[in-house]
């Protein structure tokens, strides 16, 4: 997808040496096509909670009596008890758990959309083979190979070329963006430079040796390593517009320490400097709570809730306006609680979507039931909206992609009224 | 050392190695050890090239051996590409996997500062010193890989402890991890595969990882069992159900631990809780369990597991993903499944079949580095004389696989999509710049001055590099520091043969 300048000037490896004073002078100068260009639709901002959030302990169904019962010791006390332990309330059925206070705010100013009993449909209760099924958009096969972002990128007629249009915050690119459109992943932006102890001539000759070496149809180089070669030297020249070294976010808001927040915060940046993105994909690990939930969880949200809420206060309304930000899980966690202060693998999921275009102060979800007889599989929360619809409806609403039967291959979604179109 | 000789000589160790490959593999099936060797005609040999053209479906008998040294060891030493054309690569394989009789003695005095890895939990915890043991751990490891005579094992090591993934810092693991290394994974690494899951279900380390150490009758923990299952033996689709999950779940009930945090002297060691034990009966996988067992109920979970099918298709799909392709062939997968069927599970066996196979002779140039290899190969080419210790560590940290530290239960991933990113090939970048311009701390990299852009790449690729990249290295040429760095960082430098 790269423009013709770009690749004429890969491929000779021209450079155009007037560097701005910001950065090592070695540093490439390219022409960049879509500079400054808003993308059509928003900026998607996809969190992954890795290992099986506990949605019923997040999202929490006060309402529902066999809440308490299954979770003797575990169950999130309801508003109305009034200690700090327990939920805040959001109508008189369900509540956050405390630990997600920094969303109340967004709740207040009607852009965020918690959705309950949503998933993918498959039952598999593999961590792997359940994040691996949602990341394809796909569930319960993988015979289709990329992701579900991944397609919808390819789909997008977009004029798009920046190599950050797409980007997985992290050491690895995250499955949903897999396709035939680059996307690409790194942790830093901060760190991202040739670190060397040449002078900058010497350094920038290095660095196009590298690139003639990866750009060599001699050395067989597999294709995905010389389509990342190429990133990185793009990437190079883009970030010479974000402010690398001291960025402040806006109206004092603060992203909670670790790769997480750190992760959003870049993305902040990224989407302030205008350098073409459109999906962003953050991580956060460590849901899977078999064992002593209580405090595990509680910090986990904390720092979910933080980070979602530090984004928020960064971008401010104006941004907010065109950003989009959903949250999904593999799986939710079983009903009951086990032995271990824990709770095992379970189906059904929370899913909290923010944005400047949700059809806010509602819970959106028919809500199953926990009685015996409502539970599905071993004793879980049934599933009753399929993520798919929930995706869809931004996709096609928001990011203005009307081709949801590339992206969810046999598949007719529901709109479930969620998302407003302006 | 001229500049030219070590071309020269190495395309006549090649065309030796072609054939001394050919009779190393005779002589193994007629059971004799010795190669002779003997006057090659030239016609043999072949010329070296970088990759495989598209046409030809055999690799050159160069390729063969530089396959060899970077799968079967961690990447080749100089000295190591001279004795793979000495013996071949059938006999590189049986010399390594008989790796009790390598002789390791020069490894040992580099081990001897790593003492809190032998160190109870009890005296780590009262000394607080887990942060040390995670370096030391780390360290240790690397050190082995990049100096031990046994490769192959440091390879499997390497492969069990992903297959057997433990995260370090799965609160307190952090007390008992290196126990696991020292007693599970390395004594196992090339012996039966019973005893080794035997060994993984009975260490303290997995079991607090996996929770198993609360698991309990009446509200069982399906962690362990689930991972146990899908993980560790069968696979995911290996043939069992959710109901099969919950029912071993509660045959390991009451396998647990003495908290490693402790005061008592057996802090961090394995026991069973029979009070805690689930004594009714079971079905698991088809099998009756009678009502009234106790531990025993557990392993003979563990020998149902090991001697199903879907076992030794798994952990053979699963070796021939590390040592092949990422997408290894059907037929070397069923070799490697057949011969585990046969030897009862026997390691050595299976990865014997998979490594003498023509599938992986035939396979190049698929399989990308991960960070350990990448770091490890280019510190043995070098031959870097290093502690292994923080910077290093911490460029591991960069490039995305900072040993145990991966956090759920499937260890790093073994495909290249993985290791394919923008910043952590920039890292592995810098890590050649680093390494070349010796600024990286405890890592000494002493060059020859008169190394040269065919002597290097020699080293580093066991063969020429087209003339156009020649061109391209042309300006670096009095600069080996300059030139083993962009060697490093090169695309050719990271992948496995």
């Amino acid at each position: 997808m790269l423009t013709r300048t770009l690749r004429q000037n890969l491929s000779n490896w021209t450079l155009a040496l007037n560097a701005k004073p910001a950065l090592p002078s070695w540093m490439p100068r390219m022409a960049f096509a879509p500079a400054g260009q808003a993308p059509k639709g928003d900026v998607l901002i996809c969190v992954f909670q890795r290992g099986g959030m506990d949605g019923l302990n997040a999202l929490v169904p006060f309402g529902d009596d066999n809440y308490f019962r299954a979770r003797p010791t575990l169950a999130i006390q309801p508003p109305t008890n009034g200690v700090d332990k327990s939920a805040i309330a959001l109508d008189n059925f369900f509540g956050l758990n405390p630990a997600l206070r920094p969303l109340k705010q967004i709740w207040d100013a009607g852009q965020l959309a918690p959705i309950h009993a949503v998933g993918s449909p498959d039952p598999t209760h593999s961590h792997f083979d359940a994040m691996d099924f949602m990341e394809r958009g796909t569930p319960g096969q993988k015979s289709v190979t990329s992701g579900w972002l991944g397609r919808h990128l390819a789909s997008m007629n977009s004029a798009n070329a920046s190599p950050l249009r797409a980007v997985g915050m992290g050491n690895m690119l995250q499955a949903s963006l897999r396709g035939p459109v680059a996307a690409t992943a790194f942790k830093s932006i901060a760190d991202f430079h040739l670190r060397g102890r040449g002078k900058g001539k010497e350094l920038e000759l290095m660095q196009q040796t590298l690139m003639a070496m990866y750009g060599s149809p001699e050395l067989n180089t597999p294709h995905g390593l010389a389509q990342t070669a190429k990133q990185i030297n793009e990437i190079f020249d883009l970030l010479t517009r974000v402010n690398v070294v001291d960025y402040k976010p806006a109206n004092n808001a603060q992203y909670p320490e670790g790769d997480f927040g750190m992760g959003l915060m870049q993305v902040a940046q990224l989407i302030k400097a205008e350098v073409g993105l459109e999906i962003a994909c953050v991580d956060i690990g460590g849901w899977d709570t078999h064992a002593n939930q209580e405090g595990q969880l509680s910090n986990l949200l904390a720092e979910f809730g933080q980070g979602l809420g530090a984004l928020w206060s960064d971008l401010g309304v104006e941004k907010m306006k065109n950003v989009m930000i959903v949250t999904m899980s593999e799986f939710g966690r079983r009903v009951n609680e086990n032995g271990s202060g824990g709770t095992d693998h379970g189906h059904a999921n929370a899913m909290f979507i923010i944005g400047g275009n949700v059809v806010g102060g509602k819970i959106h979800t028919d809500w199953p039931g926990l009685s015996k007889e409502n539970l599905d599989g071993p004793g879980d929360l049934a599933l009753t909206t399929d993520y798919r619809d929930v995706l869809s409806e931004i996709v096609s609403k928001r990011l203005k992609n009307p081709n949801i039967g590339e992206i969810f291959p046999d598949y007719s979604p529901k709109l479930r009224g969620i998302i407003r179109t302006e | 050392m001229t500049k030219t000789t070590p071309r020269v000589s190495r395309r006549d160790f090649l065309k030796i190695a072609a054939a001394a490959g050919a009779l190393a593999a005779c002589s193994r099936i007629n059971g004799e050890t010795t190669i002779v060797s003997t006057a090659i005609s030239p016609a043999l040999g072949q010329t070296p090239t970088i990759a495989p053209t598209s046409g030809s479906s055999q690799p050159s008998t160069n390729l063969q051996s530089w396959l060899a040294a970077n799968r079967i060891l961690f990447g080749p030493r100089k000295s190591d590409i001279e004795h793979i054309s000495r013996i071949g690569v059938d006999a590189l394989i049986e010399e390594q996997l008989a790796h009790e009789q390598l002789d390791d003695a020069a490894l040992q005095p580099r081990l001897a500062s790593f003492d809190l890895l032998n160190a109870t939990p009890i005296e780590l915890t009262n000394d607080k010193k887990p942060a040390q043991t995670l370096q030391q751990l780390q360290a240790m490891t690397m050190t082995r890989a990049v100096y031990s005579s046994r490769q192959l094992y440091e390879l499997m090591c390497d492969f069990w402890t992903n297959h057997f993934n433990i995260y370090f810092r799965s609160g307190p693991v952090k007390y008992i991890k290196h126990i696991d290394d020292r007693e599970v994974i390395r004594p196992h690494a090339l012996g039966k595969f019973r005893d080794l899951l035997g060994a993984s279900a009975n260490s303290p380390a997995m079991l607090l990882y996996l929770d198993n150490d609360s698991n309990v009758k009446g509200k069982p923990n399906e962690n362990y069992a689930r991972e146990l299952m899908e993980l560790h033996t069968l696979g995911v689709n290996g043939g069992y159900t959710q109901r099969d999950v919950e029912e071993v779940a509660r045959a390991f009930t009451g396998w647990s631990i003495i908290g490693p945090k402790q005061t008592q002297k057996d802090a961090g060691t394995f026991v069973f809780r029979a009070k805690q034990h689930d004594r009714d009966a079971k079905e698991i996988l088809g099998e009756a369990f009678a009502a009234g067992g106790g531990k025993e109920e557990g392993e003979r979970v563990l020998d149902i597991l090991a001697r199903h099918p879907s076992a030794g298709t798994f952990i053979s799909l699963k070796l021939a993903r590390r040592f092949v392709a990422d997408q290894p062939p059907t037929s070397i997968v069923e070799k490697g499944a057949n011969a585990f069927k046969q030897s009862d599970g026997d390691i050595k066996a299976t990865l014997g079949a998979i490594l003498h196979s023509d599938e992986f002779k035939q396979s190049t140039g698929k399989k990308v580095k991960r960070p350990f290899e990448f770091v490890v190969s280019a510190l043995r080419a070098l031959n870097v004389e290093t502690d292994c210790g923080a910077p290093i560590q911490q460029a591991m940290l960069r490039m995305g696989q900072p040993l145990f530290l991966w956090e759920p239960p499937n260890g790093y991933p073994d495909v290249a999509g993985a290791w394919q990113n923008a910043g952590t090939l920039l890292a592995r970048w810098n890590f050649g710049l680093a390494l070349g311009g010796n600024a990286l701390k405890g890592a000494q990299t002493a060059l020859p001055r008169e190394t040269d852009i065919d002597a290097l790449s020699a080293r580093f690729f066991g063969s020429e590099l087209p003339q156009s990249v020649k061109e391209k290295l042309k300006p670096f040429e009095d600069n080996p520091a300059q030139l083993a760095a962009l060697m490093i960082a090169s695309p050719l430098f990271q992948t496995r043969g």
